[in-house]
């Protein structure tokens, strides 16, 4: 009797000596005796909750409470903005890349240089890290980057012998060829809320809105580059050759449904939108590269994508930070994430892209690789651009401009320039250097 | 010495005058019982005063004085320092702020024209005795005024909506298509939207004040061979002038404010933008631009110019009134 | 500022003449047609609000307002009230707090300050009415952001008092008073009253108060319309959908119309029930208010 007692006691005092050596070993924060760590996350991202439940269910370190917010533009950054003010923003946000500079001015992500290991950058697309760090820091982590592509109707195209456009010219010319085939056509739109799209194209053409040197923002909204697409776009609207509508409104998508519209430009993510919006288009579009203007040397710019951010605010960064590179590095996330719907968001990480190849119906585009095409497209993506200190404002100013450019009144580039008036007032109140060419 | 001596009351003096039976309280103890009684009824209404005017208005003073200071590129969060007038520069040299002033004088320019003469025939009918049911008419022109603004708006910019407004549809049979939200047309439609609200209120007004007027004044027209309009125009209308120039006036005030019914259209049309009055373009600053500096100044700024606009106002009227006596 | 000083019920000084000159059946002709024209331009969006509710989403769309195809008006009803579990209900409750009981608690404030103005002597009493005044004279539209700016400061934002609190303010409440006081209180019972030995307290609630209830009513009136219709302050103190008023509330379901249509009918139902208490209160209180606006003139 008493040896066994004795062997269970030895076997205990073994058993509570190992677990104390284990969970002193594993470090951080599990203070109080193996009580997970809680992290709050919002985001307004399709599928989240499925990724958090997922993370949940594959570890029990870590705890993430997830908060759908709305989107950005919708009042999410707004909140986010108000919560970091008060001093409780979540432990992980999701912030678009327009906006990130601004809420790194606004002291909002927490520099992750240092925390950001090696072997985690070497999997994103440099580009994609490119726009995340900031004056040599990193502030972000990128989930997914979007190349822009050009959506068209294939069936319409054939229809009335309309060459695929590969250049700008080409687009200008199959634009005019099909508005005499078909009056009612057009071959896409001018977005009077399109403000990033016009960014993606001047990004395509060279252009560089913000540059940062010498400490001091240069701000040049109405460069060559740019000076050149608005000209472009300015005549496609002039001579009535694309739609003037905002997107995502009730109108567009009639547009696109009775097939008044028949292109698309946008980043790669559109064609899992386009599914969801259209599911009477099932066969009839396909995808192209979008439009180069000299197709020897090709660049590309991007539209949409989003990061995730750690913000200061946060107690737990090491565990944020590990969740966040879980999501966007760990297959299992992004399948999760597609299991709560059809989703054609490019990852960041080119590892992950077969997996995203492979949950993707391809019925919709007639068995098109959509996703090689976006491999290719994103090895384009132009390593010069900047966000600017106040996208928000900018992109305000920018649409309003662009609704009374389509409605007649002022120009594109005229448009462009008055936005990079109208947000010099938020600069100089901030106390930042800024230049203006 | 006094007899009756009042409950719960302490007298403080001892030994008073003998007055009348009935009469016995000295002014005295009774003054500091009335000091009690007029801190106690002030109190609540004082303390509202501080709390919920001169506090904020001081707070805002100083935030905009105050703000947030970023050094170059600004990455990584600012201080809080003393700007000084920064952000006062900054908001008068914005486009869109001085623009929001310019869309306000535009607005009253169609508005207060429109409602007054409105009003003002409005009342002069019902005055005039031509009217049957007076009573009834008045009471329907006035419910608009019962509506609260943001109701009236989304009412209006239903009717205004293709699709939803049988108005465009009727006019679409007659192959006329209307735009109420179009570049040029929104505002004339912010103005209607204001003016059926308005209307009815200010008509009550100039009624109450015709109903002033001095019979013999009407009866000496008449017996002079003044016909009914003319009677109007020329007898009433001036006599009235001091209630017209006050409800021109207010308009303008409340004109100054207009919030409510451009931020219901800035969702339904890109033609009214985030920033298209004052009032907007404030909190756009707050909330969107995320900038307590330009949103606090813009503040402080559309408080002076409302203050000085409300006090010319009553300076004028407070003339006028001792000149009428 | 005044034309008359306060009338207590009806405002008619002067009966409306007979017409003058040769009018004939043309001027009455005339003039009766632009009333009713005036009326209809009243009416008809009304009688729109009414005759929408009656349609669902599609039909709000589709059919001619006149058609009663699709009566569904109960439809809209019930839908109104379970829509986000019930938030509607919620939203009509925050407003009757907020206008209702706010407008009560804000006028007894109101009305103590007034009659405190009019009877009692103090130092600095009229500077004092003077930054009153200056209180009537700043909207509330100017003074939401600072409240709210204060507020955040002070961690009370988003919560039911963040919107109750500033809206018990009404310094033209306290004008009004004052004005209202001095016309149906008059000085010789407060005489009275005092060599009767009651306290001054007990006077002002037993006496004075009793003597105001007409003029307490004006004042009631103008704070609830004016707590009704604030949109502003809740706008930008509120974050919560459950602290909403009505007016907040059928604003963010119109923004989400535009996404998805079937929130259209309920903005409309919506609509139409929000307008049914001041419009009761209205018509049968109109002639507390017709003597509030000719006691306060044109304010």
């Amino acid at each position: 009797m008493r040896h066994t007692r004795n062997a269970v006691a030895a076997l205990l005092t073994i058993l509570a000596m190992l677990l104390t050596a284990c969970s002193a070993s594993s470090g951080s924060d599990i203070a109080e005796a193996g009580r997970p760590v809680h992290l709050t996350f919002w985001s307004a991202l399709r599928g989240t909750q499925e990724v958090v439940d997922e993370y949940n269910r594959i570890q029990h370190k870590v705890r993430v409470d997830f908060q759908q917010v709305p989107s950005g533009a919708q009042g999410g950054y707004a909140k986010l903005s108000n919560a970091a003010r008060a001093g409780n923003a979540p432990d992980v946000a999701t912030i678009e890349y327009p906006q990130l500079p601004g809420f790194a001015i606004d002291g909002v992500p927490r520099d992750l240089t240092e925390l950001l290991p090696q072997s985690v950058r070497r999997k994103i697309l440099p580009q994609a890290l490119d726009l995340t760090t900031l004056d040599g820091h990193t502030y972000a982590v990128p989930v997914d980057i979007e190349p822009m592509m050009f959506f068209y109707r294939k069936d319409v195209f054939r229809k009335y012998g309309i060459p695929v456009p590969t250049t700008w010219a080409e687009f200008a010319s199959s634009a005019r060829k099909l508005k005499k085939a078909q009056p009612r056509a057009r071959i896409g739109s001018f977005f009077t809320n399109g403000a990033l799209h016009m960014a993606g194209f001047s990004w395509q053409a060279g252009g560089q809105w913000y540059q940062t040197s010498d400490d001091t923002w240069r701000i040049s909204m109405a460069d060559a580059p740019t000076r050149k697409v608005a000209a472009y776009w300015q005549h496609l609207v002039d001579q009535d050759l694309v739609r003037v509508e905002p997107v995502d409104s009730q109108q567009w998508r009639a547009h696109l449904q009775s097939g008044e519209t028949v292109g698309y430009t946008a980043g790669a993510w559109a064609a899992g939108s386009l599914m969801n919006s259209t599911p009477g288009g099932k066969g009839k579009w396909a995808i192209a590269p979008l439009p180069q203007w000299d197709p020897a040397k090709p660049s590309l710019g991007t539209q949409g994508g989003s990061t995730f951010v750690v913000t200061k605010d946060s107690g737990h960064p090491k565990e944020a930070l590990d969740f966040i590179t879980w999501m966007v590095t760990s297959p299992d996330a992004l399948r999760a994430k597609l299991s709560s719907g059809v989703s054609s968001a490019y990852p960041a990480v080119p590892s992950l892209v077969p997996v995203a190849r492979k949950e993707m119906d391809t019925g919709y585009y007639s068995g098109q690789d959509i996703f090689g095409l976006f491999q290719e497209s994103a090895k384009l993506i132009s390593p010069r651009w900047k966000w600017g200190p106040r996208m928000t404002s900018t992109i305000t100013s920018v649409e309003d401009g662009f609704a009374k450019a389509g409605a007649g009144s002022g120009t594109v580039i005229g448009a462009l320039r008055e936005g990079e008036r109208r947000t010099l007032p938020d600069l100089k109140s901030l106390g930042l250097s800024v230049t203006t060419n | 010495m006094s007899t009756v001596i009042s409950p719960g009351k302490t007298r403080k003096r001892a030994g008073t005058t003998p007055r009348t039976a009935g009469r016995t309280r000295p002014r005295r103890a009774g003054r500091r019982q009335q000091t009690l009684a007029c801190v106690t009824l002030l109190a609540p209404f004082t303390a509202l005063l501080v709390a919920v005017f001169l506090v904020p208005v001081g707070y805002a003073i100083g935030l905009s004085l105050f703000s947030e200071d970023h050094k170059g590129l600004g990455f990584g969060g600012g201080t809080t320092v003393f700007t000084g007038l920064r952000s006062y520069l900054a908001v008068l040299n914005d486009p869109s702020f001085v623009s929001g002033f310019g869309v306000i004088a535009l607005y009253c320019l169609i508005f207060v024209p429109v409602v007054v003469i409105g009003a003002l025939a409005l009342a002069l009918l019902l005055d005039s005795g031509l009217i049957r049911l007076r009573r009834t008419a008045q009471m329907l022109l006035y419910v608009p005024h019962a509506v609260p603004g943001i109701i009236a708006a989304v009412i209006w910019l239903y009717l205004y909506t293709p699709g939803l407004s049988p108005v465009i549809r009727l006019f679409a049979q007659a192959d006329i298509t209307i735009d109420f939200l179009g570049l040029h047309s929104v505002l004339p439609s912010i103005v209607n939207i204001a003016l059926w609200s308005g209307l009815g209120y200010n008509m009550v007004i100039f009624y109450a004040a015709l109903q002033a007027l001095p019979r013999e004044v009407i009866e000496a027209a008449r017996i002079d061979g003044a016909g009914g309009l003319r009677t109007a125009l020329l007898v009433k209308v001036p006599i009235i002038k001091g209630s017209v120039v006050m409800v021109c006036m207010f308009a303008l005030i409340g004109a100054l404010q207009l919030f409510t019914e451009p931020m219901l259209m800035n969702q339904a049309t890109p033609m009214v933008n985030s920033r298209f009055t004052p009032s907007m373009y404030i909190y756009d600053a707050a909330f969107r631009r995320n900038n307590y500096g330009l949103a606090s100044a813009a503040s402080v700024i559309l408080l002076i110019v409302t203050c000085a606009l409300s006090y010319a106002v009553t300076r004028w009227a407070g003339r006028r009134e001792r000149s009428a006596r | 500022m005044t034309t008359t000083t306060a009338t207590p019920a009806s405002t008619s000084g002067r009966r409306p003449g007979r017409p003058l000159g040769n009018s004939g059946l043309t001027s009455r002709a005339v003039a009766n047609t632009v009333i009713v024209l005036a009326a209809l331009y009243t009416l008809l969006p009304g009688l729109w609000l009414l005759l929408a509710s009656t349609k669902n989403a599609d039909a709000l769309f589709g059919s001619d307002i006149l058609s009663f195809g699709d009566f569904s008006l109960w439809h809209n009803l019930r839908d109104l009230f379970t829509m986000e579990d019930g938030v509607y209900g919620r939203w009509y409750l925050n407003s009757l707090l907020y206008a209702v009981v706010g407008a009560f608690v804000g006028s007894l404030i109101s009305v103590a300050a007034g009659y405190a103005f009019d009877k009692y002597e103090f130092p600095h009493k009229e500077k004092l009415f003077g930054l009153v005044l200056t209180g009537v004279m700043v909207p509330p539209t100017v003074l939401a952001l600072p409240l709210y700016l204060v507020a955040s400061g002070i961690g009370l934002v988003n919560t039911f008092w963040a919107v109750f609190i500033p809206v018990l303010f009404n310094p033209f409440g306290v004008y009004l008073a004052r004005l209202l006081s001095s016309g149906y209180v008059p000085n010789e019972v407060l005489e009275a009253s005092r060599v009767d030995g009651a306290g001054e307290l007990q006077t002002y609630i037993r006496v004075s108060l009793r003597m105001l209830g007409p003029g307490f009513v004006t004042v009631f009136l103008f704070q609830l319309t004016a707590i009704w219709n604030n949109f502003f302050l809740p706008m930008v103190m509120l974050s919560d959908q459950h602290l909403y008023p009505l007016s907040l509330g059928l604003y963010t379901w119109n923004s989400s119309a535009t996404v998805s249509p079937e929130y259209y009918p309920l903005v409309v139902i919506g609509s139409l029930l929000a307008v049914v208490p001041l419009i009761v209160a209205f018509l049968t209180l109109q002639r507390y208010w017709k003597s509030g606006l000719t006691a306060g003139s044109v304010k």
